[in-house]
């Protein structure tokens, strides 16, 4: 490990223990964590969009590609939004990329999300294995009473009620999971960190955040 | 006891719990046992099942945010893909920093140490943006909407992309991503409208919504997160910092459990004195 490398190791994982030290309270030292993160994304994102600019736009205009114009014309466009008289430009490339993208995405989106799901949905209920036969029965009732809580077209009463009403208990389980891998994909943000905080030469920060604490509490009793 | 007190529990003693579980494994490893799950098995399966010589993209759809679940997942992919004769493309719609992200597993991952060389058989062509539309601009031709890879040398100049003209030469898409939208978009841009196969692995935050596509054979199977990478470690014979993860991921599940439990047992409480106060919760 060379002295940058120590370096380098060093402020990042002091800038995490600034981040992390918003669980003991609200402190300058999270505050200026957070700013970092603010400004370092915004000049990098802006770094990175000049970048798009020179080589997706100007590079191929430079090659004689000049219909490539009217795309950096349309980006200009954008701007226009910042000049009250001129705003109303803004349509124009606003139109184009919802025109393109909802384009883009019915031409398949159909197929992919509607299609191919319900042909997943008609499942066999006799096949050699029980197990396969209660979980499609579960598929398939799961998806017809979730539909149903979904259907507003009359009122929920009488012989629908209980349907919706199992499409609900099916819904909170869907999202019971879907909060449950959350709280997985969160808790391993929180370890990978800690794996990088617990090696060399970064758990010296760890005693220096320590100190820290230590003695902001000793100085919060004295004050009591 | 008062079980009503159990609700008023300073929230940095959960904080410094968590901790605890957290850093008592990293320190000194448990071991607990870890099985590895069909869908780990299908995209294992489906990485060994590309031809000798195939073109594989590698689209790591995230940021530095994320880089705690996604990395060790992109760097497990990747010393998969290097011990087969495969072409490896990467390529982000999604998060400019991505780029970054590859060179870091580049690093750890070491192209030489698997005989490999830059242009001929990895290739960095940095993000793209443009989402849904240079997803489908890279499947319809990518040469006409790629000139240069991340640092600046021009296509051309790259054995690697001869291989690569559209979706159609993808034998393996493999998507790691950080927002929901993007497998789904893979799948309509790419697999729907050319037939290529995709699989990879996302943030737990988005797995659940994306089960339907496992089940119905559109994905090839995708890993969750640090358990889905941890599987594939074990799966693959290359242990690395997933797997070691894993030991504190089941001990802080346990602290949620727990702190669950004796919150609404402080709930009970509140509701039984309620009761025998004859007021209504």
């Amino acid at each position: 490990m060379t002295i940058y490398d120590v370096l380098v190791s060093l402020i990042a994982s002091g800038l995490v223990l600034m981040a992390l030290s918003f669980l003991y309270r609200e402190n300058s030292w999270f505050t200026f964590a957070e700013q970092i993160v603010v400004g370092g994304l915004a000049g990098y994102g802006t770094a990175i969009g000049i970048r798009q600019v020179y080589y997706q736009g100007l590079t191929p205009i430079a090659q004689g590609m000049s219909w490539y114009i009217l795309a950096i014309i349309l980006g200009v466009l954008l701007f226009m939004g910042f000049f009250k008289r001129l705003a109303w430009w803004v349509r124009v490339p606003t139109a184009v990329l919802i025109g393109t993208g909802i384009g883009l995405n019915m031409r398949a989106g159909i197929e992919t999300q509607i299609t191919a799901q319900l042909i997943d949905t008609v499942r066999s209920i006799s096949t050699p294995s029980l197990a396969t036969n209660v979980n499609n029965l579960i598929v398939i009732i799961g998806v017809c009473c979730v539909i149903m809580f979904f259907f507003f077209s009359t009122e929920t009463k009488g012989a629908l009620m209980p349907v919706s009403r199992v499409g609900r208990y099916f819904l909170m389980v869907a999202l019971g999971s879907s909060f449950a891998y959350a709280v997985m994909g969160r808790t391993s943000l929180v370890i990978a960190r800690f794996q990088d905080l617990l090696s060399y030469p970064n758990y010296y920060t760890i005693l220096i955040a320590a100190l820290l604490i230590l003695y902001d509490v000793l100085r919060h009793r004295k004050a009591l | 006891m008062n079980l009503e007190s159990l609700q008023r529990i300073d929230s940095r003693w959960i904080f410094l719990a968590f901790l605890l579980a957290v850093a008592i494994p990293i320190v000194n490893p448990i071991g607990l046992p870890l099985k590895i799950s069909d869908n780990t098995k299908k995209v294992y399966e489906a990485v060994e099942r590309i031809p000798d010589g195939g073109v594989v993209v590698l689209t790591p759809d995230f940021n530095y945010d994320n880089k705690g679940e996604l990395q060790p997942m992109m760097e497990a992919f990747l010393r998969h893909l290097f011990l087969k004769n495969v072409k490896v493309v990467s390529v982000s719609y999604y998060g400019a920093a991505s780029p970054l992200l590859m060179e870091e597993a580049m690093k750890s991952v070491g192209l030489e140490a698997y005989g490999k060389k830059y242009g001929v058989d990895f290739v960095n062509l940095g993000y793209l943006a443009g989402d849904e539309t240079a997803v489908a601009a890279f499947g319809a031709n990518v040469h006409a909407l790629v000139k240069v890879d991340y640092y600046g040398t021009s296509i051309s100049q790259l054995p690697i992309m001869e291989r690569l003209r559209t979706a159609k030469d993808i034998d393996l898409e493999i998507s790691l991503s950080a927002g929901m939208n993007y497998p789904e978009l893979y799948l309509r841009q790419w697999q729907t409208t050319y037939g290529t196969k995709v699989t990879g692995g996302s943030v737990g935050l988005i797995y659940a919504p994306l089960i339907p596509y496992i089940s119905s054979g559109q994905l090839l199977g995708y890993l969750p997160s640090m358990r889905g990478t941890a599987e594939y470690e074990l799966l693959s014979r290359r242990p690395a910092s997933a797997i070691v993860g894993m030991d504190s991921q089941s001990l802080v599940h346990l602290v949620f459990i727990v702190a669950i439990v004796i919150c609404n047992i402080g709930v009970l409480g509140s509701y039984l004195k309620s009761r025998r106060g004859g007021a209504k919760i």
